[in-house]
């Protein structure tokens, strides 16, 4: 790999121990995509690197070497939401507080190291830091090192930034630096789709079921799909943009896509249609049977035919105000049907907490939430299921993402999962 | 029959032991989130939907995968799991290594001093000259060497 004076200078140690290990680092990790050169990190980052908990996030050894060489990232970055630290919705028992702040000792020295080492503020921690209310939104043609799988894909498919999909550490420390290895998704070459995905179905798919099949298929190659026009708006509406967020996060899920063109709708696919296929390219046909297909492997999940759920957990990845609104009517809804004001399941829905504020500033939708006994965080769900001292046994959801990672999770659609909260009870179809 | 194949060594060192295999993504995450969570001496793969893996003990193994895929949480897994010695022996790669695997690989080679032998683009006839059980080796210029699977008795 070719690297500048200062580069070079920086990998001889010229600069301090830390900063050669971070250089080394870029370097290697360069030289496996065959990168010719490091490019300079033109925005904000955003980290998946979201709490103190090891094996989730960065090593606080590591950050106290960094913090220590005075090194912070040029641009104030955002990151994922810590797991359920502090969070007054959860209802834990003694004990269970015991555990969690045994398990989250570092988590305070780790928020004030992340302060140190650039990030925004401690409002900025979402997987959805693109939202209008939080702000990170990069610029079409942004170079730029993010990690959060449903970020990344999102952020190069639909706004046409470029970002490797880093792993996490190695996003900040490419922030740190300043720059990423030129290649891959960074590069039009490698921005290519490797797959022509034709879908011919009868009705608007599922965006998290057609995406997990996208997924399942290409793995971490890019994909071009065709047939999604007339259930999609060029211009990139709220609806749109709602559904490419789906769509990409499954397709993260189900292989380890971070990037799609959508044939007339994103970005690259409006600008250079299907030029943007390689020479030589792979073919899928995505029909009506196999959705169905899919979505009985989705569904048949079920232990039994009706099941009490401890818990109804919605936003993962974290929900738009345009969602939290919806939710409120839907929960509305879903109350007069059954004569009743009261939510049956214990129901936690999370959302930025710059999106959090609009809600509660929204008057009666949030109030009617709060009323039903809803309740509203901004933690990571991933992160409560994933801790066994307080995970709940049984929880129903509508994120195929929050399945697909835990166990006892089960899916359903927005309106099953609507009755279930109210009735208590989780069946495959609607009551009367 | 011996069969041997060369590709890229991205790092690390010799490799010598006995091969696990999957044709489905490796998702690092999933694979190992158990071992995380529940601090076990072993590292029972914890992917369900990798029905060739589950359940199978993925510490000093010889992974045989075709892809890594899956979340970016990846890199601070890979910490994790060399820190805490429940790595496999070596990651062997039938086309090239992902972004994430690499990342997280690099981390363990050189942020934590354990590193997890990588060796990639091997060829896509990899996966078909090796099988679980086989014993593998490589050297530390990407040659490696498949040797059939013995059967054990009782």
């Amino acid at each position: 790999m070719r690297l500048t004076d200062d580069e070079q200078r920086m990998l001889n140690g010229e600069q301090g121990e830390v900063q050669r290990k971070l250089m080394q680092t870029l370097v290697r990790y360069g030289e496996t995509m065959d990168a010719g050169c490091l490019v300079e990190v033109e925005g904000p980052g955003h980290l998946v690197v979201l709490d103190s908990r090891r094996g989730w996030g960065a090593r606080l050894e590591f950050l106290e070497e960094v913090a220590a060489a005075g090194l912070k990232t040029r641009f104030p970055f955002t990151m994922d939401p810590p797991g359920p630290y502090r969070v007054d919705v959860l209802d834990l028992s003694p004990s269970q507080e015991q555990a969690v702040n045994k398990r989250y000792a570092g988590e305070e020295r780790y928020r004030e190291l992340m302060l140190k080492l650039g990030l925004r503020d401690r409002q900025g921690t979402t997987c959805t830091p693109w939202f209008e209310q939080v702000g990170n939104r990069p610029q079409y043609g942004q170079i730029l090192a993010w990690a959060e799988s449903s970020a990344v894909v999102f952020i190069n498919s639909v706004l046409g930034a470029r970002t490797h999909r880093n792993a996490g550490v190695i996003e900040l420390i490419s922030n740190l630096v300043g720059k990423t290895p030129l290649a891959g998704l960074l590069t039009d070459d490698g921005r290519k789709a490797d797959w022509l995905i034709e879908v011919d179905v009868s009705t608007r798919p599922d965006p998290q079921l057609l995406g997990f099949i996208v997924g399942d298929a290409v793995l971490d190659e890019v994909p071009y799909v065709t047939g999604m026009q007339p259930y999609l708006s060029s211009s990139l509406d709220q609806t749109t943009l709602q559904y490419l967020h789906d769509f990409g996060t499954n397709c993260a899920v189900g292989g380890g896509v971070g990037l799609f063109h959508i044939d007339g709708v994103t970005p690259e696919a409006r600008q250079s249609g299907q030029s943007l296929l390689r020479d030589y390219y792979k073919t899928l046909r995505i029909d009506d049977d196999m959705i169905a297909a899919r979505q009985s492997v989705m569904i048949a999940s079920l232990p039994t035919e009706k099941i009490t759920p401890d818990k109804c957990l919605v936003g993962c990845p974290h929900l738009t105000l345009t969602q939290l609104l919806a939710w409120s009517q839907r929960i509305d809804d879903s109350l007069s049907k059954h004569h009743s004001s009261r939510l049956a399941v214990e129901t936690i829905m999370v959302a930025a907490p710059e999106v959090v504020a609009a809600f509660e500033a929204s008057g009666e939708p949030y109030q009617h939430f709060i009323d039903a006994g809803a309740r509203l965080s901004s933690f990571c769900l991933e992160g409560l299921m994933q801790d066994r001292a307080i995970s709940p046994a049984t929880v129903i959801t509508n994120s195929n993402k929050l399945r697909h990672y835990n166990t006892g999770v089960y899916y359903f659609d927005d309106e099953l999962l609507a009755e279930a909260m109210v009735t208590g009870v989780a069946t495959r179809s609607t009551s009367p | 029959m011996t069969a041997v194949f060369q590709g890229r060594v991205v790092q690390g060192g010799p490799v010598d032991g006995r091969a696990l295999v999957s044709r489905m993504g490796f998702n690092a995450l999933a694979a190992f989130s158990d071992a995380i969570l529940d601090g076990t001496p072993g590292a029972l793969c914890s992917d369900k939907q990798n029905a060739a893996l589950y359940g199978k003990d993925l510490k000093d193994a010889v992974l045989c995968v075709s892809k890594c895929v899956g979340s970016t949480t990846a890199g601070p897994v890979w910490e994790y799991v060399a820190e805490n010695g429940l790595a496999p022996q070596a990651i062997l790669l039938a086309g090239s290594v992902d972004t994430l695997t690499a990342g997280g690989l690099v981390l363990t080679d050189i942020w934590i001093n354990r590193p997890v032998t990588l060796i990639d683009r091997l060829g896509d006839n990899f996966l078909d000259n090796v099988a679980e059980g086989c014993r593998v080796m490589a050297g530390t210029n990407g040659r490696v060497t498949v040797e059939p699977a013995v059967a054990i008795n009782g």
